[in-house]
C-alpha cells in the first residue's frame, strides 16, 4: 500500500513537471516562429497597430465625461 | 497620416464598422451571459461573507451552508463572469487587431448556450453537495470538461482569425490572447485527468491549475485589453512596443511555475517549491516592464483618464495588476508565507487579482465595446461614475483592512500562547468590514447590469449627438 | 496631423474630441505628441531586472535541496544534543495541548457537559488510575458510562495519530494537576509502553473493555 502510494506520488509530480515544461517549450517555439517570420523586424510599426484610418493616433476616444461647457465653448 | 480618409470611408470587409457588426451577436451574448453570472456570483459572495461573521445565519438549509455557497461563488465568478465576458472581450479585440470578422459565429453562439447550461448544472451540483472538493475546480469533472470544451471551441475560432488575418504584424494584445486560448484548454484538460489521486500530488495539481488559470488565462486577457484600450483611448501609441513584447515573453516563461508557492510547508519535494518561489520573484521582471510601459503611456494624458469611463476602469485595473503582482512576489518568500499562509490576507490578495485587476479591466472594456456593438449610448454618465466609485472604493475597503487583519491573524497563529479560537474571533471586525464592502460592490454590479440591459435592449432615448460613435461614419454608410 | 484636423471644417470625429483638440491646441503646438513606440525605458528598470535575475539564481542555488521525488524536509539543521537537555515543563505543555484539543468538550474548567462529556475534576480514572486516561486518549471511548455521580453518553474520539507519547503524557499530567486534582506527572515512556501493549486494539473502547484492558496491561506494566 505504502509502496504503491509512493510510486504514484512520483508519477504525478513528473506529469505536472512535464506539462509545465510543455508550456515553456510552447512559449519558446512561438518565440522562434515569431522571430523567423519577421514579427520583430519593425518594432516601431507594432505600436501603431491599434490605430486605423477611421480612428487615427492623436485623437482621444471615449471621452464620455467631458463637461458640456468645455465641449461646446469653442463652437 | 492624412485626413482625407473621411471622404472615402472604408466600408470594406476590413473596416472597424463592418467588423463590429459581425462581432455584435456573439460578443453581446457572451458579455450579457457574463453579467448574469456576475450578479448571481455577487449574491453568493454576500451570503458567504456574512456567514463568516454570523455562522448560524441560514445554516438550517444544507444547500446554503458556507461549504457550498463559497465554492459556488468562486466558480460562477471565475467560469461564469470573468471567463465568459473575458472570452467576449478577447474575441472583439482579436477581430479588431487582426482585421478579420469573427468566424464560426453560429458555433460560438451554440457553445455559449452550452456553457451557460453547464454553469446552471454545475451550480445545482455544488449546492446539492456534489463537488470535487478542490479549490477552483469544485465543479464535477464532467461539468468542468464541458466548460473547457466550450472555451476550446472559442479558441479554435481565435486560431482561425489568426490564420486568416489581414495584417502581417501581430500586436502585443494578440500575443496575449492567442496564448491564453492555447493555455487554458491545456490547463483544464490536464487538471481533469484522473491521475492525481494521491493527496500530495492532487494539491500540487490544484495550485498549478488555480494559479495558472489566473496567470495564463485571466491575466493575458486583462493585459491584452490594457494594451489596446490605453493607447486607443488616449490616442497615443504605447510608450515602448519592444518592452511590451518583453513583458509578454517574461510572463510566458516565468508564470507557469508559480502555483506551487501555495504549498510551502507541504510534503512536495523541496526543489519543486524552491523553483516556484524563484519563478514567483522573477515575475517582477514582466510586471515592472508592463507597469513602466503603461505608466509612461498615460503620463501627460491624465485628462483623458478623467473623461473616459473606459480608461478610469482600465487604469485602476492596470495599477492593481502591478500592485497585486509585486505583492504576490513578496508573499511567495518562505519567511513572509510563514505569517500570511492560511489567513484572510490571501483571500484579500486573490480579490485584488480577480477583482481590482481582472473584473475592473472587463468593466472598462465593456464600457468601450458595448456602444460600438449596439450603436447606442450609455444612458447615464452619472450612473457610470457611481459604478466606478462604488466598485473602486468598495474593493479598497474590502482588501486593505482584510490584509491588515490577515497579518495580525497570521502573527497570532504563529504565537503558541494564543489559543486558536482567539485567532478566529480577532478577525471578526475585518470580516464585517468585508461584508459592508461586498454590499458596495454588489450595488455597483446592479448599476452596471442596469446600464448593460438598457444599452443592449436599446431602451431609452438615443442622444442626439452620439457620444462614443463617429456620426460621420454613419452618414457615409447610409 | 493635429493642425490639419483643425483646419478641416468637415472634420467631425466625435464631437467632444474635436473640441478637446481645439482647447488644448496650444499645448499640442508647444510639445507635439512624441513619436512613441520605440522607447528604451528608464535605467532603474534594467537595474531591477538584473537584480531580480541575480536574486532568482541565488535563491535556487541556496535552497534547491535534493532533486528527487523525496518529500520536503526543512532546511533547519537537525536538533543538537543541547536542545534535548533543556528541561520541558510537562504540565505547561499539557495545558497548551488541553486548550487546543480537549477544551472544546471538557471545557476550560474541566467540568465537561452534564450527560455528554464527563467531568475531569476529582475523577477516579484521572487521579487514581491515569492509565485509563491514556487508553482513552489513544483509542477513544464509546457507550454509556455510568459513574457514581452521573451518567454520560458521549463519544471520545481517538487521538493516537494526532498526539505523540510526549504530548499524551503532558496532557494527562496536566489534567492530574488542574481543576483541583493532585497527582504525579506521567512519564512519556510509560505512554509509549501502553501504546505498544495496545497496538493490536482497533476501534474505541467501551466502558467494559477499557476496564479489562487496563487490568491486562496493568499486570504487564508492573513487571
Amino acid at each position: 500500500m505504502l509502496l504503491e502510494q509512493s510510486i504514484s506520488v512520483s508519477a504525478g509530480i513528473w506529469i505536472l513537471l512535464l506539462f509545465s515544461l510543455l508550456i515553456i517549450v510552447s512559449g519558446i517555439a512561438l518565440f522562434s516562429w515569431a522571430w523567423l517570420s519577421g514579427q520583430f523586424d519593425d518594432i516601431n510599426k507594432g505600436a501603431q497597430l491599434p490605430f486605423t484610418e477611421e480612428e487615427p493616433a492623436g485623437e482621444p476616444t471615449d471621452q464620455l465625461f467631458k463637461p458640456e461647457e468645455e465641449t461646446h465653448s469653442d463652437k | 497620416m492624412s485626413t482625407t480618409h473621411f471622404s472615402e470611408i472604408d466600408s470594406s470587409a476590413q473596416s472597424i464598422r463592418f467588423l463590429d457588426e459581425k462581432a455584435r451577436n456573439v460578443v453581446l451574448f457572451l458579455i450579457v451571459s457574463g453579467v448574469f453570472w456576475l450578479l448571481f456570483g455577487s449574491l453568493l459572495a454576500l451570503l458567504a461573507s456574512i456567514k463568516m461573521h454570523a455562522p448560524d445565519w441560514l445554516g438550517q438549509w444544507s444547500f446554503l451552508t458556507f461549504g457550498r455557497v463559497r465554492p459556488l461563488h468562486l466558480n460562477t465568478m471565475v467560469y461564469g463572469w470573468a471567463s465568459m465576458t473575458g472570452a467576449g472581450v478577447a474575441l472583439w479585440l482579436l477581430s479588431r487587431m487582426l482585421r478579420v470578422a469573427i468566424p464560426m459565429r453560429p458555433y460560438i453562439a451554440g457553445v455559449t448556450v452550452i456553457w451557460n447550461l453547464a454553469l446552471v448544472v454545475g451550480s445545482f451540483q455544488i449546492l446539492a453537495g456534489y463537488t470535487r472538493g478542490i479549490e477552483w475546480l469544485e465543479f464535477p469533472v464532467s461539468t468542468m470538461i464541458v466548460i473547457v470544451w466550450c472555451i476550446l471551441v472559442i479558441g479554435i475560432a481565435a486560431m482561425l482569425m489568426l490564420f486568416n488575418r489581414n495584417v502581417q504584424t501581430l500586436y502585443v494584445s494578440v500575443w496575449y490572447l492567442i496564448a491564453a486560448f492555447l493555455w487554458l484548454p491545456l490547463l483544464g484538460g490536464v487538471s481533469s485527468l484522473p491521475i492525481f489521486n494521491t493527496p500530495t500530488v492532487q494539491a500540487g495539481m490544484n495550485w498549478w491549475f488555480a494559479h495558472n488559470a489566473l496567470g495564463l488565462w485571466f491575466t493575458p486577457i486583462g493585459l491584452a485589453a490594457a494594451y489596446y484600450f490605453i493607447p486607443k483611448v488616449i490616442g497615443r501609441p504605447i510608450y515602448s512596443y519592444g518592452l511590451s513584447l518583453l513583458g509578454f515573453w517574461g510572463l510566458a516563461l516565468f508564470y507557469n511555475w508559480n502555483g506551487f508557492h501555495h504549498l510551502i510547508g507541504s510534503p512536495l519535494p523541496t526543489w519543486f517549491i524552491t523553483i516556484s518561489i524563484a519563478a514567483s520573484v522573477m515575475m517582477i521582471i514582466p510586471v515592472i516592464v508592463v507597469a513602466v510601459n503603461h505608466h509612461m503611456t498615460i503620463v501627460g494624458s491624465f485628462s483623458a483618464v478623467k473623461y473616459s469611463p473606459t480608461l478610469r476602469f482600465v487604469v485602476f485595473a492596470a495599477m492593481s495588476y502591478t500592485f497585486v503582482s509585486l505583492q504576490g512576489s513578496i508573499q511567495a518568500l518562505r519567511s513572509v508565507n510563514e505569517v500570511i499562509h492560511f489567513t484572510h490576507f490571501v483571500v484579500a490578495h486573490a480579490h485584488i487579482g480577480m477583482y481590482a485587476f481582472v473584473t475592473m479591466m472587463l468593466f472598462g472594456s465593456c464600457y468601450y465595446i458595448l456602444p460600438r456593438l449596439t450603436n447606442w449610448e450609455w444612458q447615464s454618465g452619472k450612473l457610470i461614475k457611481l459604478h466606478f466609485w462604488l466598485t473602486a472604493l468598495g474593493i479598497i475597503l474590502y482588501t486593505f483592512p482584510l490584509q491588515v487583519g490577515g497579518v495580525l491573524q497570521g502573527l497570532a497563529m504563529n504565537n503558541p500562547d494564543i489559543t486558536f479560537s482567539d485567532t478566529v474571533t480577532m478577525t471578526i471586525p475585518y470580516l464585517i468590514t468585508r461584508s459592508v464592502a461586498g454590499v458596495m460592490l454588489t450595488a455597483g454590479h446592479l448599476i452596471f447590469a442596469y446600464l448593460v440591459i438598457r444599452i443592449v435592449a436599446r431602451v431609452g432615448l438615443r442622444p442626439a449627438v452620439p457620444e462614443s460613435w463617429n456620426p460621420k461614419l454613419e452618414e457615409a454608410r447610409s | 496631423m493635429t493642425e490639419d484636423n483643425k483646419k478641416t471644417p468637415e472634420f467631425q470625429d466625435r464631437e467632444d474630441n474635436r473640441s478637446m483638440q481645439e482647447i488644448h491646441s496650444a499645448a499640442f503646438r508647444e510639445s507635439p505628441l512624441p513619436e512613441e513606440g520605440n522607447e528604451r525605458g528608464p535605467i532603474w528598470m534594467y537595474a531591477v531586472i538584473i537584480l531580480t535575475f541575480a536574486f532568482g539564481f541565488f535563491y535556487i542555488g541556496r535552497y534547491l535541496g535534493e532533486v528527487s521525488d523525496r518529500a520536503h524536509v526543512l532546511f533547519t539543521a537537525p536538533p543538537t544534543e543541547a536542545v534535548e537537555e533543556i528541561e520541558v515543563d510537562l504540565i505547561a505543555e499539557g495545558q497548551r495541548i488541553y486548550g487546543r484539543v480537549c477544551q472544546a468538550c471538557h471545557q476550560a474548567n474541566g467540568q465537561g457537559i452534564a450527560g455528554v462529556f464527563p467531568t475531569l475534576a476529582g475523577t477516579e480514572w484521572v487521579v487514581e488510575q491515569p492509565d485509563k486516561s491514556v487508553l482513552m486518549i489513544l483509542n477513544g471511548l464509546q457507550g454509556e458510562l455510568v459513574r457514581e455521580r452521573a451518567t454520560y453518553n458521549g463519544v471520545m474520539p481517538p487521538f493516537a495519530r494526532q498526539l505523540d507519547d510526549f504530548e499524551i503524557a503532558a496532557v494527562v499530567s496536566y489534567i492530574r494537576n488542574a481543576f483541583g486534582n493532585e497527582g504525579s506527572e506521567i512519564d512519556p515512556d510509560r505512554v509509549a509502553r501502553i501504546r505498544e501493549l495496545t497496538a493490536d486494539i482497533s476501534g474505541a473502547y467501551n466502558p467494559q473493555t477499557i476496564v479489562e484492558t487496563a487490568a491486562r496491561i496493568g499486570a504487564e506494566l508492573a513487571e
